[in-house]
């Protein structure tokens, strides 16, 4: 396990060195992919955008000024990438009309499980719950990445599993 | 199976999540002793909750895995060069774009105003042009008073030619009374002598007049000179302006 800290291991990164980015991808790659996921609510979208960012993050390394702030930025880019993401999805969506995204919903096994339910929330309900129940991070912790306050935190959580409860009913009632 | 109460969803998914405190909770678990759909929700919640958990679980197992294909994807990769870094790297996208706007609209008005042609200045054109009109009007001026000063020195000159006639025919008369006694000649000779001082001062100051006439009439046409300029330096500036 390689003892330097970010700083250095951003300093070395700053030279070519891939050993030493492998190192920061090893240590921050998780919550990066994780609020991807919040974003898009998709794993396979949630990995490429991460994989995008972790890229990224090597190829604009020497952009970096404060080498500790790497974890910060990294999932800063990874949090836009899933954004623009969206984005291009809903405008796609839009484009297909109503009629065929109602046909392409029903073509496909809908919300058989908690994951596909958790994509269907709003992504600004989905992050928070990812990042509470899915990284571990408590209300405070959240509270302070999204930059809002801990009662905002819990109302947006509070809404999140109401609005998961009643997609998963509603499914079970379609069955 | 009965739903929740309305009123209560919000708190049983308060307390799912921790967030009521020691009070509020007591109050909900005695609800719930008499409510059972507000149990089988909170039941449900609680199960729903314990399944994102155990989703985290899985979704987190593979990560190692994803790892492993950034890792393996980064080998293609090169570091983009120093300068690739931004100009302003604390603003989005759309804001760079706008402070560049601004910056080449400011750009654009310097370049104008260095290149657009200098303001009119009134009182140095007006004192050209003042300048111009009495260097063309002093000469035509100065012509006239030398032929009214000719004029005058003519008619001077005819005075004196017919003095010297009356003179000559008052010696003539003379000559003839020399007999009617030296008193009426010396009255004779004092009449004759004060009608040419008369005659000396009346020119002085015919020539005096005509000069100063001279004088008015070139300042009056050295100011309605200027005025014209005024008028018309005005008219330029006016245009200038528009």
């Amino acid at each position: 396990m390689d003892e330097r800290n970010d700083n250095e291991l951003v300093m070395a990164s700053c030279q070519g060195d891939r050993a030493a980015y492998a190192v920061l991808v090893r240590r921050h790659y998780n919550r990066t992919f994780l609020v991807s996921l919040g974003v898009l609510g998709h794993v396979h979208d949630a990995e490429d955008m991460a994989q995008d960012a972790m890229i990224k993050g090597f190829e604009r390394i020497r952009q970096l000024r404060r080498g500790s702030q790497f974890g910060p930025w990294v999932t800063a880019i990874a949090r836009n990438l899933s954004v623009n993401q969206l984005r291009k999805r809903k405008m796609t969506e839009r484009a297909l009309g109503a009629e065929e995204s109602l046909r392409h919903r029903q073509g496909r096994p809908v919300c058989e499980d908690l994951q596909q339910a958790v994509a269907q929330l709003p992504w600004d309900l989905r992050l928070p719950l990812v990042m509470y129940y899915f990284d571990g991070q408590n209300v405070k912790a959240v509270a302070e990445k999204l930059e809002i306050s801990t009662s905002g935190v819990y109302q947006k959580l509070k809404t999140a599993i109401n609005e998961l409860h009643e997609i998963l009913t509603s499914q079970g009632d379609m069955r | 199976m009965n739903g929740p109460c309305p009123n209560r969803q919000d708190r049983i998914a308060e307390y799912v999540l921790g967030a009521l405190d020691a009070a509020g909770a007591e109050a909900l678990r005695e609800h719930l002793r008499e409510c059972s759909g507000c149990r089988q929700y909170l039941q449900s919640l609680q199960e729903q909750s314990e399944s994102l958990v155990e989703l985290g679980r899985q979704i987190d197992s593979g990560m190692m895995a994803r790892q492993d294909r950034v890792i393996e994807a980064l080998q293609d990769v090169s570091l983009a060069e120093p300068h690739a870094r931004r100009v302003l790297p604390f603003i989005g996208g759309f804001a760079r774009m706008a402070v560049a706007a601004v910056l080449l609209l400011g750009v654009g008005i310097t370049i104008g105003r260095w290149t657009a042609p200098r303001p009119v200045d009134v009182g140095r054109l007006r004192a050209d042009l003042e300048a111009s009109i009495v260097a063309a009007i002093q000469p035509a001026v100065q012509t006239s008073i030398l032929a009214h000063v000719d004029q005058r020195l003519q008619a001077e000159a005819q005075q004196r030619t017919e003095l010297a006639r009356r003179t000559q025919q008052d010696l003539y008369m003379l000559a003839e009374q020399s007999a009617a006694g030296t008193q009426s000649l010396e009255n004779l000779m004092k009449g004759r002598f004060t009608d040419l001082v008369d005659i000396i001062e009346a020119g002085r100051e015919t020539d005096r007049w005509r000069v100063e006439k001279a004088l008015q009439e070139m300042r009056t046409r050295t100011g309605m000179g200027l005025q014209a300029l005024a008028v018309r330096a005005s008219d330029r500036a006016a245009t200038v302006h528009d």
